[in-house]
């Protein structure tokens, strides 16, 4: 069972470095509509198969599955608590929170479904494959920096990088489907203009996910170390 | 279930609207821009009413114009000067090229639109669980949780007004405090729960060999068809799209259409109007039924 999950993962990968930068060799050739957009998601798709597959054949308990399924639901379901705030957006905190909690690959999967999710519910746009990457990896990254971290309850330390994921990763990743939505003439001003005019917006999210991390990081783990010795979940694993 | 185009199978319409926007997203000829726009803009009124024109008007045309403008001012290819301001060159190209590409987003957005209304969660869902029975495990589990959690936090809201802590007003620090102590509240009762789930999960026998899914969709003749005829559009369209040159740089050459692309076009615009003609034809059926009886 582990070596078939293991050949699907690698065959996967394999399938990407294979059919992206074919999709781009393709695109460059053929599309002279300089209209990048369907490339992007294209390549977006191809990267996003590997964690799924990883995910979809790992072993994994069924309460394990409820738990990451219960977090996603929180992290789309708290923009309802702090409505008050229009700008408080807890989900990338709790993403982050749960990633560290898991570890990367159910980082990636939380990220990227609370984005799907979210969207399923407030309708898709153009850009849901771009916030399903850009979330996904900013789980992955904090998973991989701080599951086996010591410093993992360093509240400091794990708001701080979240933020800067969450304005570097999430933010970048997000505003490149502005700049394929807006620019038709790829040269250093337009572009630049477009990253330039989503910095505002940006730096309100990673500060207030910065701030919520701050917060409710201890807690959280707090939380997930009880229902580690209260029923034997949360075993961290890769 | 739903009827007509919406009651058809996930994959023939979700193949369908991977087709228009592929098309519209990679087409650049005003003519097959058109079509497209034309077709989902009617689409969408059917499926949506007089939403729609409130959407076109407040989110689609300012976005339109926006692009437009976007692309006028930082885009300066073209050989037909408009006017000049401190050097640099404001084109007519530029401004049609912007044009252009605002009517394709509005189209793609449009056809979004109709997405949205046609193939809802389930349907995704569905999909998905085809190739990924966990990911789409988590998906439904995720879609069923989340007004479950809303309910527990008006909940929790209600008890905490009941013993006279919850703050509703006033400073942003107490309010912040007080919706912080909710959102623990909210977690702790959240994974619990959770708990509760998985063990009612594994007591009816999740994750044994041989267990199969429940299906509601049947593929019909109909859903084969559409699907095919999806398939075909696609194909047509980047043929057409490549036979049809509209080039807007250096300067703007757009092909008109010679006989056997305009017959690819009446193709297209048919496979377009497939879910209206769908929809109407089922409405009169309906109608007429209801007529004899």
């Amino acid at each position: 069972m582990q070596s078939k999950s293991a050949r699907l993962t690698i065959l996967s990968v394999l399938l990407f470095l294979v059919l992206a930068p074919l999709t781009l060799m393709l695109s460059a050739k053929y599309l002279d509509s300089r209209s990048y957009y369907i490339p992007a998601v294209i390549i977006i798709l191809l990267s996003v198969i590997p964690f799924f597959v990883f995910f979809e054949n790992r072993k994994i308990k069924s309460s394990e599955i409820v738990i990451v399924s219960m977090m996603i639901a929180l992290a789309v379901a708290s923009r309802a608590v702090f409505a008050f705030v229009p700008q408080f957006k807890p989900t990338c905190a709790i993403v982050i929170v749960t990633a560290i909690a898991f570890g990367p690959n159910v980082g990636f999967v939380t990220g990227s479904l609370s984005m799907l999710v979210s969207n399923l519910i407030f309708g898709q746009g153009m850009f849901t494959p771009f916030q399903m990457l850009g979330m996904g990896l900013v789980g992955f990254f904090c998973g991989l920096i701080f599951t086996k971290s010591r410093y993992r309850t360093d509240k400091l330390i794990v708001s701080i990088t979240g933020a800067l994921l969450c304005f570097g990763v999430y933010g970048l990743i997000a505003d490149t489907c502005s700049v394929l939505m807006f620019v038709t003439d790829y040269t250093r001003e337009s572009v630049m203009s477009i990253f330039a005019s989503g910095i505002p917006y940006n730096a309100i999210h990673a500060v207030t996910t910065g701030i919520i991390l701050f917060f409710i990081n201890k807690p959280m783990t707090d939380k997930f170390t009880r229902l580690r010795v209260k029923y034997g979940v949360f075993e961290i694993e890769n | 279930m739903g009827t007509g185009f919406k009651g058809m199978h996930p994959a023939s319409t979700f193949v369908f609207f991977v087709f228009t926007f592929v098309f519209s997203m990679l087409t650049s000829h005003p003519l097959l821009l058109g079509i497209s726009f034309f077709c989902a803009f009617i689409y969408d009124v059917k499926l949506r009413g007089k939403r729609v024109v409130s959407y076109f008007f407040t989110a689609l045309l300012p976005l339109s114009v926006l692009i437009a403008l976007f692309n006028f001012l930082f885009s300066h290819y073209g050989v037909t000067v408009l006017f000049e301001i401190r050097g640099i060159d404001f084109t007519l190209e530029s401004l049609i090229y912007g044009l252009i590409f605002s009517v394709k987003t509005t189209a793609t957005l449009l056809w979004l639109d109709c997405f949205n209304e046609i193939v809802t969660g389930d349907k995704i869902i569905y999909l998905f669980g085809r190739v990924s029975p966990k990911l789409a495990l988590v998906v439904s589990m995720v879609l069923r949780f989340i007004p479950l959690i809303r309910a527990q936090s008006e909940d929790i809201a209600n008890a905490e007004r009941g013993i006279g802590i919850a703050t509703e007003s006033g400073k942003l620090r107490g309010r912040l405090r007080s919706t912080a102590r909710r959102l623990s509240v909210l977690v702790s009762w959240t994974l619990e729960r959770g708990i509760d789930t998985s063990d009612s999960m594994s007591a009816r026998g999740y994750g044994l060999r041989g267990r199969t899914s429940y299906n509601s969709y049947v593929f019909s003749v109909r859903d084969a068809a559409v699907l095919i005829l999806s398939v075909f559009a696609t194909i047509a369209g980047m043929f057409v799209n490549s036979s049809l040159t509209a080039s807007y740089n250096p300067k703007t050459e757009i092909d008109l259409p010679d006989a056997f692309s305009l017959v690819l076009m009446l193709f297209l615009a048919f496979i377009m109007l497939l879910p209206i003609i769908t929809d109407l034809r089922e409405e009169r059926k309906w109608s007429i039924s209801k007529l004899k009886s």
